[in-house]
Order: C-alpha cells, then sequence, then structure tokens
C-alpha cells in the first residue's frame, strides 16, 4: 500500500509540475467511472475508501477550484472541491521554500484560499475584503510567499460557505533541520463535517429557531430520570436557574450530527471503512486537523496512548493522553505506536450525535471495535458564571453589551486552563487541556517581550435570536481593532456566552498566557470555553487580517473582527 | 374630528402593552435580584426610542377607554414569575440586559483608523432574510371551520417587515371567513422582547386599524404577545396570548397555550361588548418532525365568552362556552 502511494505520489506531484494539473482533476472522476457503480457523476464517494487524498509535493501548486457532486450516505448533492477531491490534495511543502501557488477559479462564482496558520505577506492571506478582492469567476490568482515555519496546517476557503461545501486541505511543511521528534512514517488525518443541506439555509433556520437541530433539549424523560436518580426537588433545582434566564443546558452545538451532518474522516465517512496501514510496534505520527465548518470533536484511539507532540503547527513538550479536544482549526500531531492488529481512530463530536470512525491497522483486513459515544451532561453553573465568589477576573464590559443582541454577561469569568471542557469533564480517561501544553522552541520564548497595551474583548451572543458578536457589537457595525507595527499586544477575550468558540488570529502567532499571565503555548487557534477569560500576546504583523471564531456560522452571524497593523 | 382622542387612547393601549411586557420583564429581574424589582433599570433596557411610536408620552396616558380587567392582565403576566426561589449563594443579577455602567468600556479599538483599501467583506447574517412560520393550520371538528395563524418576515436581526394574518374560515353554511391580518414594522427591543408596530385589516367588522404590539419570550420559556389595535371607528382590542411547550421527548411536545381578547367599547352590530370579551384555550400534542420543521397535531380547544359578552350571547341564545377536538400542522421554512 505504501508503494502504490509513493508512485500515485511521484506521479501527482510529476503532473502537477509537468503534465498539467488539469490531468489530475480528470483522474478520480476516471477512477469513479471505471468502477461502474452508480454514482458516476459525483467526483468523490465517500462512502467508499478508493478515493485517495492526492498529495502534492514541491514548491509550485496548482489548485482548480470547481462545484462538482460529492456522495455521502449514500446521497450526491453538490460541493465546491479543490482538484476534485475531498478534502482538497495535501499539500507538502518545505520550510525556507518560496511558494507559487496558482489557484484557478473554474466556478461562476468568487472563491478565495487562505493559508490556515501560516504567516504570510497580508495580501496573501487570501480573505475576501480584508486581504485581496477575493478570485473572481473563471479567473487564476497566483500566491506566492516564503514559509517561515514548519509542521502541520491547513487551508481553506474564505469566501461564503465554501469551506463548508468542501474546500478544505491539509498544508504539511517539512522543517528546514532536524525533526524535534523524528518519526519514520506520519498520516494526516482532516476532520470535517458534510452536510446536504444548503448553509445559507441553515443560517436562516438558526436565526428563525436556534435550536432547532438540538436533539438534547430538556424534556420530560430527562426530568424523570433526574428526579429517579436524586429526587424531585433536587430535579427542579436543577432547571430553575436555566428556565429563569431562558439559557439552555444542552447548548453544545448549533448544528448537529442527528439530522444535518455526516462526519468525515480524510474524507471518507464511518462506512467507507477506511483503513490506514502501518507497521506494528512502529511509532506513527498521525496530524489531526480539525477542518469542520462548526464541529468540535473529541478524538481518541482506544487501547492506544497518544503522545501529543505539536498543536498548530507548533512543538510542544510531549504529553501522554487518551482524548483530546480539537476545536474547529485547530491542529495536533500526535505519536502512536499500534500494537494490536487494528485500532479505531475515533471522532465523537461535541454534543455526541454524531462520530466518524476510521482504522490504523497493522494487518490488512483488520478492524477493531468502535467505542459507544461518550454520555453528555449538562452545562454547569461554572459555564454561566464563571468563577464563584472572588476568585475570578473581573470582566470589564463593554458599553455596547447591554442591548438584545448579548443575552448575559459573565462578571467574574473563570481564567483556569485545566478544564477538560463540557462533556469531557467525568469520564476516566485522560483528557488533554490547554495547561498541558507547553511550546519548547527557544526562539518562541525569545519573543514573549512585555506588553505595552492590553486589549479586552468579550464574546457576546444571544442564542435565541442566533446573533453572534464580539463585544455585543455585529462585524458589519464594527471599526477595526489597530495594533502597531511590532508592538506587543496583550488580548484578553471573556466569553459571555455558553458555546466554545475557536478564536483565530490571522497573520501573527497567539501566545496563550497562564492565568498568572506567564507564557503557556504558541497557537493559532484558541477555544474559549463557556464563562473562560483566556489572555494571549500578539506582535503586530503589518497588514489587515482577520479575526474570528472559527465556527462558519458564528463568523457569518457576526463574530469577526479585522486587526488593522499599521 | 376624533384623530386627536383616537390617538390619545391608542397610546394608553400600546403603554399598557409595553408596561405589561416591562412589568413581565422586571418580575423576572426581580426574582433574580433579591434587593427587590429595579424597574427603572428594566425599563432602560427596552429601547423605546427605537419603536415607530414617537409620539408615546406616559404623563399623557389616557385609560378611561381601558376596562379595569386589563390592569388585571398586566398583573397576570408578570405574575409568570414564580416567586420564593431561592438562589442562596448565587446573585445571577445583572447577567442579563440592565444598563451599562457610565465606566463601560469602549468596544472601539480602532484608534481613528478606518477599513483599508478592500473594505470590508460582508458576513452572510447581515444579509436580510426572510422566514415563514405557520403556528396553526389546522380544523375545529365541532365548529366545522379552519383555523389558522401565519407569520412571514423580511429584514435583518434589528429591523424586519413582518406580516401576520390569524382567522378561521367555516367549512358549513356560509363559509365565511374571519381574519385579521396586519402588515408591521418589527424591532428587538431588549433580549427577549420585539416591537411590532404598523396597520391591521380586521374581515370580522370590515374595518382597518393601526396596531403595535410586543411579543417575547418569558421566563420559564413562556411565549407570550400582546397587541393592540386601534379601529378606524374608535374601538379598541387588546388581544394577549402566552404559549409553553412542555417538551415530553426530542419529538412529542404538548403545546398548551391561551389567549384573551378585550375591547375599548360595546359594539352590538358585531357582537362586541366592552371588556375582557373571549377566551380561547387549546392544548395541542404535537409530534415534531423533519427537523422540527413540520409538526402534525391533535388538540383539544376551549372557548368562551367573559364578562358581559357572556350576557350578551345567552340574549342572542348563542352558547357562552364550546369546546372542540382539533388536528393540524404547524410549519415553518
Amino acid at each position: 500500500m505504501n508503494k502504490t502511494m509513493l508512485n500515485r505520489r511521484r506521479f501527482l506531484t510529476g503532473s502537477s509540475t509537468l503534465l498539467g494539473a488539469s490531468m489530475l482533476s480528470t483522474l478520480p472522476s476516471i477512477a469513479n467511472s471505471a468502477l461502474g457503480k452508480g454514482q458516476q457523476n459525483a467526483a468523490v464517494n465517500s462512502d467508499k475508501s478508493d478515493h485517495i487524498v492526492p498529495i502534492l509535493t514541491g514548491n509550485e501548486f496548482d489548485l482548480y477550484v470547481s462545484k462538482k457532486p460529492v456522495t455521502v450516505n449514500g446521497k450526491s448533492s453538490m460541493a465546491t472541491l479543490i482538484n476534485d477531491s475531498l478534502p482538497a490534495p495535501t499539500l507538502k511543502m518545505r520550510e525556507g521554500d518560496t511558494v507559487t501557488i496558482r489557484v484557478h477559479n473554474q466556478m461562476n462564482e468568487s472563491t478565495s484560499i487562505h493559508w490556515h496558520g501560516l504567516l504570510v505577506p497580508f495580501e496573501m492571506d487570501g480573505v475576501p475584503g480584508i486581504s485581496f478582492d477575493g478570485i473572481p469567476a473563471n479567473s487564476t490568482f497566483t500566491y506566492k510567499f516564503k514559509l517561515k515555519q514548519s509542521g502541520t496546517y491547513w487551508y481553506h476557503s474564505h469566501s461564503g460557505f465554501q469551506e463548508q461545501t468542501g474546500m478544505l486541505g491539509a498544508i504539511v511543511i517539512e522543517p528546514k533541520g532536524r525533526e524535534r521528534h523524528p518519526i519514520e512514517e506520519d498520516h494526516v488525518i482532516v476532520l470535517s463535517d458534510w452536510t446536504h443541506r444548503d448553509p445559507h439555509n441553515l443560517l436562516k433556520l438558526l436565526k428563525q429557531r436556534a435550536d432547532f437541530d438540538n436533539y438534547h433539549l430538556p424534556d420530560f424523560k430527562k426530568l424523570l430520570s433526574d428526579i429517579a436518580a436524586t429526587d424531585l426537588e433536587a430535579a427542579h433545582d436543577k432547571r430553575k436557574m436555566w428556565n429563569k434566564m431562558r439559557m439552555m443546558p444542552t447548548d453544545f452545538t448549533d448544528l448537529s450530527g442527528e439530522k444535518t451532518f455526516t462526519y468525515l474522516m480524510n474524507g471518507k465517512t464511518t462506512a467507507a471503512n477506511w483503513t490506514q496501514l502501518v507497521k506494528a510496534g512502529q511509532p506513527v505520527k498521525l496530524r489531526f486537523i480539525n477542518a469542520s465548518a462548526q464541529t468540535i470533536f473529541d478524538v481518541r484511539i482506544p487501547g492506544l496512548k497518544m503522545t501529543v507532540v505539536a498543536t498548530d503547527g507548533i512543538d510542544v513538550a510531549p504529553v501522554a493522553i487518551d482524548d483530546f479536544r480539537i476545536g474547529v482549526a485547530e491542529t495536533y500531531d500526535v505519536i502512536v505506536t499500534p500494537t494490536q492488529d487494528a485500532h479505531t481512530i475515533f471522532a465523537q463530536n461535541i454534543d455526541r450525535s454524531g462520530y466518524v470512525a476510521t482504522t490504523l491497522a497493522t494487518k490488512k483486513g483488520a478492524r477493531a471495535v468502535i467505542p459507544a459515544m461518550d454520555k453528555i451532561e449538562w452545562l454547569t453553573m461554572a459555564d454561566m458564571m464563571g468563577a464563584l465568589g472572588d476568585k475570578g477576573y473581573k470582566a470589564k464590559h463593554a458599553k455596547t453589551e447591554y442591548d438584545f443582541k448579548s443575552d448575559m454577561r459573565v462578571d467574574s469569568p473563570r481564567m483556569n486552563l485545566d478544564d477538560p471542557g463540557i462533556n469531557l469533564r467525568d469520564i476516566d480517561r485522560k483528557v488533554l487541556t490547554y495547561d498541558q501544553l507547553h511550546s519548547v522552541d527557544e526562539a518562541i520564548f525569545a519573543e514573549q517581550r512585555k506588553p505595552t497595551r492590553e486589549i479586552e474583548l468579550h464574546l457576546t451572543g444571544n442564542m435565541e435570536r442566533y446573533i453572534w458578536a464580539l463585544d455585543g457589537v455585529m462585524f458589519k457595525d464594527a471599526t477595526p481593532v489597530n495594533i502597531k507595527p511590532n508592538e506587543r499586544v496583550r488580548i484578553t477575550l471573556v466569553n459571555d456566552t455558553m458555546m466554545n468558540h475557536p478564536m483565530h488570529l490571522h497573520g501573527m502567532w497567539s501566545d496563550l498566557r497562564t492565568p498568572s499571565g506567564d507564557f503557556q503555548v504558541r497557537k493559532h487557534t484558541i477555544v474559549v470555553q463557556p464563562a473562560q477569560k483566556i489572555s494571549f500576546d500578539v506582535t503586530g504583523e503589518v497588514g489587515r487580517w482577520a479575526w474570528h471564531c472559527h465556527l462558519l456560522y458564528h463568523m457569518e452571524a457576526g463574530m469577526f473582527r479585522e486587526v488593522a497593523v499599521v | 374630528m376624533k384623530i386627536s382622542k383616537k390617538n390619545l387612547s391608542f397610546i394608553g393601549l400600546s403603554s399598557l402593552v409595553l408596561l405589561t411586557s416591562s412589568l413581565a420583564t422586571a418580575a423576572e429581574m426581580s426574582s433574580m435580584d433579591h434587593s427587590g424589582m429595579d424597574m427603572s433599570g428594566d425599563m432602560s433596557d427596552m429601547d423605546h426610542s427605537g419603536m415607530d411610536m414617537s409620539g408615546m408620552d406616559h404623563s399623557g396616558t389616557d385609560m378611561s377607554g381601558m376596562d379595569h380587567s386589563g390592569t388585571d392582565m398586566s398583573g397576570d403576566m408578570s405574575g409568570m414569575d414564580m416567586s420564593g426561589m431561592d438562589h442562596s449563594s448565587m446573585d445571577m443579577s445583572g447577567m442579563q440586559g440592565g444598563q451599562p455602567p457610565a465606566d463601560a468600556r469602549s468596544p472601539d479599538y480602532s484608534n481613528g483608523v478606518p477599513y483599508g483599501q478592500y473594505g470590508k467583506p460582508m458576513m452572510m447574517g447581515s444579509m436580510p432574510l426572510w422566514g415563514v412560520s405557520v403556528d396553526d393550520l389546522g380544523y375545529q371538528f365541532d365548529e366545522d371551520q379552519i383555523n389558522f395563524e401565519a407569520t412571514g418576515w423580511y429584514g435583518t436581526d434589528s429591523n424586519r417587515i413582518r406580516l401576520r394574518t390569524e382567522g378561521s374560515a367555516q367549512t358549513k353554511d356560509d363559509k365565511e371567513i374571519d381574519s385579521l391580518s396586519s402588515l408591521a414594522y418589527w424591532k428587538p427591543l431588549s433580549i427577549f422582547w420585539n416591537g411590532e408596530a404598523g396597520v391591521a385589516y380586521d374581515t370580522e367588522n370590515d374595518n382597518a386599524a393601526v396596531m403595535a404590539g410586543i411579543v417575547g419570550t418569558a421566563p420559564y420559556f413562556i411565549e407570550t404577545d400582546a397587541r393592540a389595535y386601534l379601529y378606524t371607528d374608535g374601538q379598541l382590542r387588546l388581544d394577549l396570548g402566552a404559549e409553553y411547550e412542555w417538551r415530553l421527548d426530542q419529538h412529542w411536545v404538548v403545546i398548551p397555550e391561551v389567549g384573551l381578547t378585550a375591547f375599548s367599547k360595546d359594539d352590538h352590530d358585531n357582537g362586541i361588548t366592552k371588556g375582557f370579551n373571549e377566551m380561547e384555550t387549546e392544548v395541542r400534542l404535537t409530534y415534531e418532525t423533519f427537523s422540527r420543521q413540520l409538526a402534525p397535531y391533535v388538540g383539544v380547544s376551549y372557548e368562551t365568552a367573559l364578562g358581559k359578552a357572556r350576557g350578551q350571547r345567552r340574549q342572542e341564545n348563542e352558547s357562552v362556552d364550546s369546546s372542540s377536538l382539533t388536528a393540524g400542522v404547524k410549519f415553518w421554512f
């Protein structure tokens, strides 16, 4: 299998540079029609394991964006694909190289590609309306930038809902020198959420009835089981606060696996039984990327300890864990040493309404048991009010957080980084938390200058109205956030909402602080938990940069800012 | 002309509607705030200025045209709060709504820097959207009539135009269709409450009206609406409604609802008496399906005349109250 992969890789590399990659885009469809099994029109069938995500290497790339049908769960619908692949081809690059990426828009609509986590000149960052004008229909845009970093990253469209409909792919940048944790074999694991429904319509439905896709709504059945478990009074007390404040104790995700999403790993459904063959007893590095539009996943490989060695492309001191939560747009590199014939790579979504599983096998055809999903918990007082008593941070609310756009404010948010998060708190396994992540690179420590200024912003929302904002101000009404070039600024985010928000600042690193303000870990996307305050330091990089919640529907609802470093 | 007088009473009624809802909100705030009710803070949370009722003047409120039971209703709405809840160590006051303190920080970190050469991206959620919700399309068996209630809207999070119609169509005898339809401007007033102001037409008395209302979610997720109509003949109508979703599981929901109608003066031609006139209640068992966008139901409805209307109905040999089985659907898209 590895051999054929290599051959294919070499062939694809050749084709992309010599033969022209338009050839490439026809390959999967030829392969599909050769199989001659239904769905002839679909560019990709996610229910089958035969589609191999192309790996493109070198320093020149041609990416073709087009609308093609894909088949997921036996049903076909239109996707936005890059080189006819779901996910898009994995781009393998080398640190220090200057890469040229030609994006050919073959659609009748505008598109864009953002290189998530890569430090590039802002005109190359790929956000229409901020860093460039977008890539108009039927035109080509050439990205060109020097790679100043290494590690696991990804790329996706920053136009409308194209990311939801398939424009996402992995980037692996080999380091110039030696890897900190040299591992002979590594594989990319791209997690994504697929829906056959029109994302615009989903946003509209959420605006009309924000809880329509929540299948954990408090109900009489749950009340009875709570009464059985405790007593009537306790069950009543548990509901009192939520009812009075008109808040939802099970507000884990807006769109769930019950009716909307099918979860994919490397573009495959669980039914595809996709298998990665590896050698028994030999460590393998798995590069996990959460390229979902709206889904936070909890990942584990039952029976195997995972050693986390990097997050968001940055090496961390190795930490051995059983589970990790991966927010949308985060990446984690883990090292595992397979021992059995087969292990299941299991990713359940945060609200346990769905999962995707694939196999890591040391013996061809072997398959391991798929574990049951974990149970849900109700959100707690700490998720609503933060730290009780005087232990929390004293939040400074903006004057714009008092109108209909913010349904709640947290006065004393909690600051701890050791909370595994909702639905992971009551399990016996060892779950990764941010306080266990420590950057190790000396150069990063050297950059930890003392900030000269602090910017506090609050993550706000009105769940029932499906309004998402920062400081109660939706992007359409907001002014840019100004940072001076090379200025070191501490950004403090307070989550006034009951949901987790993976916050991503383009163009510069987010150096996460410990509760006491020390340096914790360097990241590009930081999940802010409900009623939590987090701080991170940034150094102003000249340009205009997007800064937003990476839950696509929150971003589109207004949880977005431009950071103008001028 | 009597316009000024009509306006006055309309203003009075609108104020009452606003007050009713404010009381409800205030009451819930008071329950969270152990120190007691903070009316002033709560009222300010409602954005009166935003509503198209600029002429509203509380000092000049003329409620003479209103039956006193109207005031009882506001009491009822505020009574939705279950007092005596004990939050022990928690103090949740001030977590929702309220008014910013004088020293609240600014959300503007721009230092005067404008957007750059590429402008500003347009977020999908800020574009105008639309929605249609048919809250009821059902048959009332004993009355031989089809009931309907539907709302459509177009606009953004902060400004919408909304069209609403409710009524019934007889399936026997005269096949008469009674409907009350309104076209209104819609605006959020506070976290859980929205205001409406517009024009309406009532086919029952063939009369046009101006209308204003407040619709929202009270504590314990009680969906409430209060709408006032001022007809061209000076008649004032107040519709109050409350609905609750008692969720049995993730698909089966029992929905009890109640609606009350009051008028400001007698109108014998149309069988209207001053004061609270009519109460309609219905309990439906619904099954949510197709992503909860469609919910067929069966229910029982009960309708009764209130106050003087009872006497009038007896005089006219009509029944004072009636009940019926109902069945229909609720859907939205």
